[in-house]
């Protein structure tokens, strides 16, 4: 057997153990926290891009195929979402986000929050606690947000908002 | 080493790694919609009998779920919700699907029209819904559903 044909046969034996174990649906703890660390990194980076109105990072971070859907209910996609922080017609007038809750499956992220964030939306002001759920993917070897949807909090158990509140 | 060996080494690889095959476009074949449709309607089916099997299979253990009311669920508060009958449907009117997939992940975006009793209220306000699919141990199931009602004053 040439030394080729062996490197082939080796690149395919490897190929095969780490798609395998890429295929599991709950990587080990510590890669949990890594990942997690990860998106949290890349949050932060998106919610200082969204209080700057900064497109290029936006753009960066935002899926081709972003689907958004907001507080009304209405579906925005990548384009729309960025030209809303370029023409200032999202302002913010403070953020606070987090209480995050990750759950992880493999190259998928699936992030629960809250924003209480006062947010200036097309003239009108908000100022009611929303959750979240956002949808990191990893593709070419970057998380990109690609589902993005939020919800009025009208109705909170006990101590849910306790994140907003302190 | 002729050519053909080589792509037929390369042809085995992609073959056996699917994640290295992953498309980056994200519009899912016909024959993934149709699974994930499937699913749905099933769970659509066993959310108006309350069939706690059916839910308990396509619900993921770690599903989250974020309610009209911007309430934060697990899986056994919404499967609670349904066997206690605290959750029930007057009317069933769900559609208007937008597919996005990712691999072995899909982003089912929609529509609800139906009737809802929640707790004793009664919502008939149109939702709009983000529901992330992902294929575990073979089966879609449901790991992430958000619900926000449509055009709700601020």
């Amino acid at each position: 057997m040439t030394i080729l044909r062996r490197l082939v046969i080796w690149a395919a034996l490897t190929a095969t153990l780490s798609g395998v174990l890429g295929a599991q649906e709950q990587p080990a703890a510590s890669q949990d926290a890594e990942i997690e660390k990860e998106i949290l990194s890349i949050e932060a980076l998106k919610n200082n891009a969204m209080q700057k109105g900064d497109a290029k990072v936006l753009e960066e971070i935002y899926g081709d195929s972003l689907i958004f859907v907001n507080a009304r209910g209405k579906v925005l996609t990548k384009k729309d979402r960025v030209k809303e922080f370029v023409s200032g017609t999202v302002k913010y007038n403070s953020f606070r986000q987090g209480d995050y809750r990750f759950h992880i499956y493999g190259n998928t992220a699936v992030v629960t929050g809250v924003a209480c964030s006062v947010v200036d939306y097309h003239g009108s002001v908000n100022q009611t606690p929303r959750r979240f759920t956002s949808v990191y993917v990893k593709l070419d070897g970057h998380w990109r947000f690609v589902a993005h949807q939020a919800t009025l909090v009208t109705d909170s158990p006990p101590g849910d908002l306790q994140y907003c509140n302190n | 080493m002729s050519a053909g060996y080589i792509l037929r080494m390369i042809g085995l690889i992609t073959l056996v790694c699917p994640g290295m095959a992953k498309s980056q476009t994200d519009v899912p074949s016909q024959a993934i919609q149709q699974e994930v449709l499937k699913t749905e309607a099933a769970r659509d089916e066993a959310m108006q009998k309350a069939d706690m099997a059916v839910l308990n299979r396509i619900y993921a253990d770690n599903v989250v779920i974020v309610n009209t009311r911007g309430v934060r669920l697990t899986k056994a508060q919404r499967l609670a919700d349904f066997q206690s009958g605290d959750l029930k449907f007057l009317s069933f009117d769900q559609g208007d699907y937008s597919f996005h997939s990712y691999g072995d992940t899909v982003i089912l975006n929609g529509r609800a029209n139906s009737a809802v009793q929640f707790h004793g209220k009664i919502n008939r306000v149109p939702r709009k819904f983000t529901l992330t699919y992902i294929k575990l141990n073979g089966e879609w199931q449901l790991v992430a559903q958000n619900e926000t009602l449509i055009d709700q004053p601020q």
